[in-house]
């Protein structure tokens, strides 16, 4: 079985956001591979392990995202490819097409991804990939099964859950809840040093700048006002539970 | 060229969606300042007769696409017939709920029609001729606003309970209009759909978690929790404590050692907020925090918080939003 | 005149034919225990043989850890000594056997030999009393297939003797006529005595006598020789060996180290018994099995499936049924029996170990090796000096470093501090905050302090533990000692993450906290921690970290000797017990300074846990256990139930995670509201 893991690298999810010029600042940060990601990874590797073939990762980011591409050989995928837009300026349509650009020219029976990613959370990326594929996409998986042809899928849906039968190939992103992401052994470490990993340009992936232009335009980045130091609510508690209710309607706007 | 706002009109079970009209209400408001009408997609099974009641909330124009095909959602039937609809008529701007449904179509939609989308956006307004989105990045720690200059339509999905529904004018209808589908390759066979039907949410999933610490003071007052939990749609935690103690299964223990989670609302009952449970939690968007001891941990970590007996607190509590949710 | 007490040449050529058989036998087995421990990799203990050599002596002759338990600590004494000098006693006779000669004519060595005799076989009953009737736990007496081969050993000592005293009872029948003689047994009261059962014997059947029970009891001598091959109990004979090649390095510093840099190197932990260094497989063969490090085990005594004498016989079964040509040990229930193996076939090198159960997860269970809290509670008590953690750890690094297989909870602590530094995983910046309001430099602003105070995760991040890092800030400024922090720059120490394993990422941690030490210049450390203490004392020195690292406790002990602290008084009268952490107490011997601070409070009265000193309990959180679920009953309530046993008001700790560990226990037992848990420094800063 040939799979394809889409992954990227994020902040860590407890990387203090601070602003650099006026975007966000890298300074310091540590980056990690998505989480949902890494979810898609450790189901490629069961794929894998399960149905034999090979598990290729590939990243669309700046070269620092070799990191990423590297955890996903340690923990034992076969090869990697990064392609580095060598831009800023890029949004999910851009990844998308160079994602799906470079998938193309392999072989796949599967593509996994993380459902979203950490950082801009927008969830989309698998999903415009499955379309300039034209591969049937199911979102938010907790479990997988995958043979023969076709893979069965319990996915989230509104208001519970669904089993989706799809035929291969076909995209799958990965829900919290589908699996426990293996820890690198040493071995796979060492391993993945030696492990092939292609590193391009949009060239190599025969495409220029004007064909991934973002359509997205960010005017400004801020950050939201400072956590305001807790706030204790008065009162008997009968009373501080009425007011507690309408704060978390009103102030909150949380319920 | 490109004219008017189109909204996803989301319904599940024969019911619209409130994100619907919040989703209309933001609709009028942008389409008023670029002089352009509101119009709303709907689609399903059987669904036309909902179509008249759109008009109430501000939607001129209703496009009401119903199959057999239609009646469970599914990406690929969806995803079609929308975009079809929306490559016919061209809108400036499609927008959708950023529910699990209208993310996935969104997705695919947007990819097809070659546009930019913004996702879980928590304002949309109009800004020098341009529609404006601002949108929450890295899990709320900063803030964008972005627009999409040329690509068309503009795309994005609005999270919902966020934007306000105006007061719906009662009488007002829209124009339906019927347009015929072309369902197109469905690719995906939905093999069973398992409803949850009161069980709670998964603990690690949740969007809100009501959890217990040792204040709960035995098993039997977790139905305290579980009442709350009912009324918020909320999925029951608790901390290492309980779970030593024997009154609740290890499965719900959150913290270093048990699950990590992170809600968007989290309410403590009765934990003083160790270290290790705050490992697990701490990153929950909203934590409320409810305990009798006023020097408790757990208060330095809540953006609000109750001092008080989580006996006398958590009833009333659950009434209240019960009173707000009605 | 030929010596009527010699044998005849017929009799000295049996007896050498016997006794080369024996010597045969012996010397084999002593190969084959050679071949089986050098299996193992190199380690160097042939360093300081002065030191060595002395404390096997003085661990040899005065027995100061078997002693610690008096029942037991007699019954070898008197069988240790009592056979020791038994044999120079056997050995004496033979000289009179072979070559006519009689060494010592004194009535003062028949007496030390009789008493040496009595010994041997009062400490030998003793022992089987203490196995077969009072069947004391710790020996773990199990059934008659595990127990035959020493209660064969038992009855054959028994008899050596036993036989002896009839042999000398027959001799001094025997040449009661002979001038010179009798004078010589004036004072073997025990031969003596059984002589008296054959008075008027006549001469010649008495010799008759002597001769065949002398030849009896040479039989039981040979025979322990020859069961030296086959036996499992080689104790005797390696004890001393294994007390002589001891770790003399620090305590704190006996994990060894891990070359990644080494490419060939393909595996990182021990996953077969090759994998152990030569040492590690010495030591299951000096051990008697005598389970006082069980005794101590706070994972055996809560019920954890660990024991760490049972770590060390399966050791040994591994080690047996691997290389072992002759001989396998049952494997059934940890105890070990005899029988013919169906491997006596394979060749001397031994046999594939693939073919036998995994040393992981097999012969050893998983279980078994996440239960440890490296508390060297095992290893402080072992007389032979076992080593049981450095073993445990290497286990523990095939299952993280080869296996990639552990519990989710160490994961997330492995993600944490790569991530963040820390085994929470809060965000790394924010590691210096709570300091912020208290006036503390951080080395990057200004590097020119004496003291680095290096503050540790919990000190840095959990709300409960920032107190005690208040407290201590406001001790040092009080003595106007010239410290600085490294704030968000310091990394986790690294402690947990060696002794769960994961060397590689300790050592990540420790590169870059000797980086940003050496940066600043740094020389002298404080630590608020014992695991950050040891792990920066001994074991940053492994990867060119010298610094001079004291613990707080040391540091505000020497101030307030020195007058510059004035310890108030606390206004009131608490009755405190200090509870010893297992990295300050065991680890690094120090016991005084953290008592000398509470006695120098007024008002405090310090009362003692029974289990104290180098015997304190573990509070449960070492060895990572602080980030790893713990099931069953809890090591920190057990201890929690021995403080309240004397009837504390308060508990006073050196550590933050022995902090933790009994306020969760005083909750657990709900008494957290009167009884409350104070690290030493707070008790002391309250004051001020």
């Amino acid at each position: 079985m040939k799979i394809v893991a889409l992954v990227k690298q994020t902040f860590d999810s407890e990387a203090k956001i601070a602003l650099e010029g006026g975007k966000i600042g890298r300074q310091g940060i540590s980056l990690i591979m998505n989480p949902y990601d890494e979810y898609a990874v450790e189901e490629a590797l069961k794929l894998k392990e399960k149905n034999g073939g090979e598990v290729t990762v590939v990243t669309v980011g700046p070269d620092e995202a070799t990191e990423a591409v590297r955890q996903a050989l340690a923990m034992g995928a076969d090869q990697g490819i990064l392609v580095n837009p060598g831009t800023e300026d890029i949004d999910e349509s851009t990844v998308a097409t160079i994602l799906a650009k470079a998938v193309s020219s392999l072989e796949y029976d599967i593509i996994l991804g993380g459902f979203r990613a950490i950082d801009d959370g927008s969830a989309q990326v698998a999903g415009r990939v499955a379309e300039i594929l034209n591969l049937p996409v199911v979102n938010m998986v907790t479990k997988l099964e995958a043979d023969g042809g076709k893979a069965v899928a319990t996915a989230d849906i509104e208001g519970g859950s669904a089993v989706m039968e799809v035929p291969l190939p076909a995209v799958i992103t990965a829900q919290k809840g589908l699996n426990e992401p293996r820890y690198p052994s040493m071995k796979g470490i060492m391993q993945a040093k030696k492990k092939p990993l292609k590193k391009m340009g949009l060239g190599d992936v025969s495409l220029d700048a004007s064909q991934v232009a973002a359509k997205v335009k960010v005017l400004n980045y801020s950050l939201p006002p400072a956590r305001a130091a807790g706030k204790v609510i008065p009162g008997e508690p009968a009373e501080a539970a009425a007011a507690l209710a309408k704060a978390l309607r009103e102030e909150a706007k949380i319920i | 060229m490109a004219k008017g706002i189109l909204v996803f009109a989301e319904q599940r079970d024969g019911k619209i969606k409130k994100v619907t009209y919040e989703l209309l209400s933001a609709g009028k408001k942008i389409a008023s300042q670029l002089g352009e009408e509101v119009s709303a997609v709907l689609v399903g099974k059987g669904v036309s007769s909902l179509a008249g009641g759109l008009g109430e909330y501000g939607a001129d124009k209703v496009y009401v696409i119903e199959n057999d095909a239609l009646e469970n959602y599914t990406t690929d039937a969806y995803a079609n017939v929308v975009a079809d609809l929306v490559k016919q008529n061209e809108p400036t701007a499609f927008l959708l709920g950023c529910s699990i449904t209208g993310r996935d179509l969104a997705a695919q939609v947007a990819q097809r029609l070659n546009t930019g989308l913004l996702t879980d956006c928590i304002n949309v307004m109009v800004e020098n001729g341009q529609i404006v989105f601002t949108r929450p990045i890295y899990a709320g720690k900063a803030i964008i606003n972005a627009a999409i200059p040329e690509a068309r339509p503009v795309m994005a999905t609005i999270r919902p309970n966020v934007l306000p529904v105006d007061e719906p004018q009662a009488g007002k209808s829209a124009e339906v209009v019927n347009v015929p589908p072309n369902i197109g390759n469905v690719r995906i066979t939905v093999k069973d759909v398992i409803r949850q039907v009161s069980a709670r949410p998964e603990l690690t999933e949740a969007d809100i978690i009501v959890s217990g610490g040792r204040g709960m003071k035995g098993p039997e007052n977790f139905k305290l929790l579980e009442d709350l939990a009912d009324v918020l749609g909320a999925a029951v935690g608790a901390s290492r404590a309980c779970v030593d103690a024997g009154w609740v299964p290890l499965s719900i223990q959150v913290g270093q050692t048990g699950k990590t989670v992170s809600p968007n609302l989290y309410i403590a009952a009765g934990i003083s907020g160790a270290i290790q449970h705050l490992a697990g939690m701490s990153s929950s968007k909203v934590i409320v925090a409810v305990n009798k001891d006023a020097e408790a941990n757990i208060f330095k970590s809540a953006d609000f918080g109750v001092v008080g007996d989580l006996f006398e607190v958590l009833p009333v509590l659950t009434q209240e939003i019960k009173k707000l949710k009605a | 005149m030929i010596n009527p007490s010699m044998l005849s040449t017929l009799g000295i050529v049996i007896f050498a034919i016997v006794g080369a058989i024996a010597l045969y036998f012996f010397a084999m087995g002593a190969v084959e225990l050679f071949t089986k421990v050098t299996l193992g990799q190199s380690t160097s203990r042939n360093d300081q043989l002065g030191k060595r050599l002395w404390g096997t002596i003085n661990h040899a002759v005065g027995q100061p850890r078997i002693l610690r338990q008096a029942e037991g600590g007699v019954m070898h004494f008197l069988h240790f000594w009592g056979i020791a000098i038994f044999a120079l006693a056997i050995i004496h006779l033979l000289f009179e056997r072979l070559f006519g000669a009689v060494l010592f004519r004194s009535p003062v060595w028949y007496l030390i030999a009789d008493i040496a005799g009595l010994f041997a076989l009062v400490g030998i009953l003793y022992s089987g009393f203490r196995r077969y009737v009072q069947k004391v736990p710790r020996l773990d007496t199990g059934g008659w297939k595990e127990e035959r081969l020493i209660v064969l050993l038992i009855s054959m000592i028994t008899l050596m003797v036993v036989f002896y005293f009839l042999s000398y009872g027959y001799k001094i029948v025997a040449t009661a006529s002979i001038p010179g003689e009798p004078e010589r047994y004036t004072l073997a009261f025990v031969s003596s005595w059984v002589a008296s059962w054959f008075a008027g014997l006549d001469p010649a059947t008495a010799r008759f006598w002597e001769f065949t029970f002398w030849w009896l009891q040479m039989i039981m001598a040979f025979g322990l020789l020859v069961s030296f091959r086959y036996s499992p109990v080689i104790h005797p004979a390696v004890a001393p060996l294994n007390i002589f090649m001891r770790n003399l390095g620090p305590k704190g510093a006996n994990i060894e180290s891990i070359n990644f840099e080494d490419e060939e190197r393909e595996t990182f932990g021990i996953n077969k018994i090759a994998d152990f260094t030569w040492k590690d497989l010495m030591d299951p063969y000096a051990c008697a099995e005598c389970g006082r490090c069980q005794d101590n085990c706070p994972a055996y005594l809560t019920e954890k499936p660990l024991s760490p004498k049972k770590i060390l016989v399966k050791i040994k079964e591994q080690i047996e049924e691997t290389v072992a040509p002759r001989v396998a040990m049952s494997t059934e229930g940890g105890h070990i029996s005899f029988g013919v193996t169906k491997r006596a076939e394979a060749s001397e090198e031994g046999v594939e170990e693939e073919e036998v159960k995994k040393l992981v997860g097999e012969r050893i269970s998983t279980d078994e090796i996440w239960a440890c809290t490296t508390c060297r509670a095992c290893q402080e008590e072992c007389p032979v000096f076992n080593e049981h953690i450095v073993k445990v750890v290497g286990l523990r690094r095939a299952l993280v470093l080869d296996e990639s297989d552990f519990p989710g909870e160490a994961q997330l602590a492995f993600t944490n501090m790569e991530r963040n530094s820390n085994p929470w995983g809060i965000g790394w910046q924010t590691r210096g905050d709570w300091a912020a309001d208290l006036g503390v430099k951080e080395l990057s602003e200004d590097s020119n302090v004496e003291y680095l105070y290096y503050v540790g995760c919990a000190g840095s991040f959990d709300e409960r533990v920032k107190k005690v890092s208040a407290s201590l800030v406001k001790i040092f400024q009080a003595a106007g000692i010239s410290f600085g922090i490294l704030g968000a720059e310091e990394k986790c120490c690294g402690d947990s993450a060696r002794r769960l394993g994961n060397e590689y990422l300790f050592q990540s941690l420790v590169q870059e906290n000797i980086e940003n030490m050496q940066n600043y210049k740094v020389k002298k450390i404080i630590t608020a921690c014992p695991h950050c203490f040891n792990t920066l004392k001994n074991e940053y020195p492994q990867f060119g970290g010298n610094f001079e690292v004291i613990h707080h406790t040391q540091l505000i002990a020497r101030l307030i000797q020195e007058g510059k602290i004035k310890p108030g008084s606390g206004g009131e009268n608490l009755k405190v017990t200090y509870h010893d952490s297992c990295y300050l107490g065991r680890y690094n011997d120090e016991y005084a300074a953290p008592r000398r601070i509470l006695r120098a409070i007024s008002g405090l009265q310090i009362i003692e846990m029974e289990r104290n000193l180098n015997k304190g309990f573990c509070c449960g959180a070492g060895g990572g256990r602080m980030w790893l679920e713990e099931h069953g009953k809890r090591i920190n309530t057990a201890r929690t139930e021995q403080a309240l046993a004397i009837n504390p008001e308060a508990i006073a700790v050196n550590c933050p995670f022995c902090l933790t560990m009994f306020e969760d226990g005083l909750k657990d037992k709900e008494v957290s509201e009167t009884i409350k848990t104070y690290d030493v420094a707070e008790l002391l800063a309250r004051t001020m």
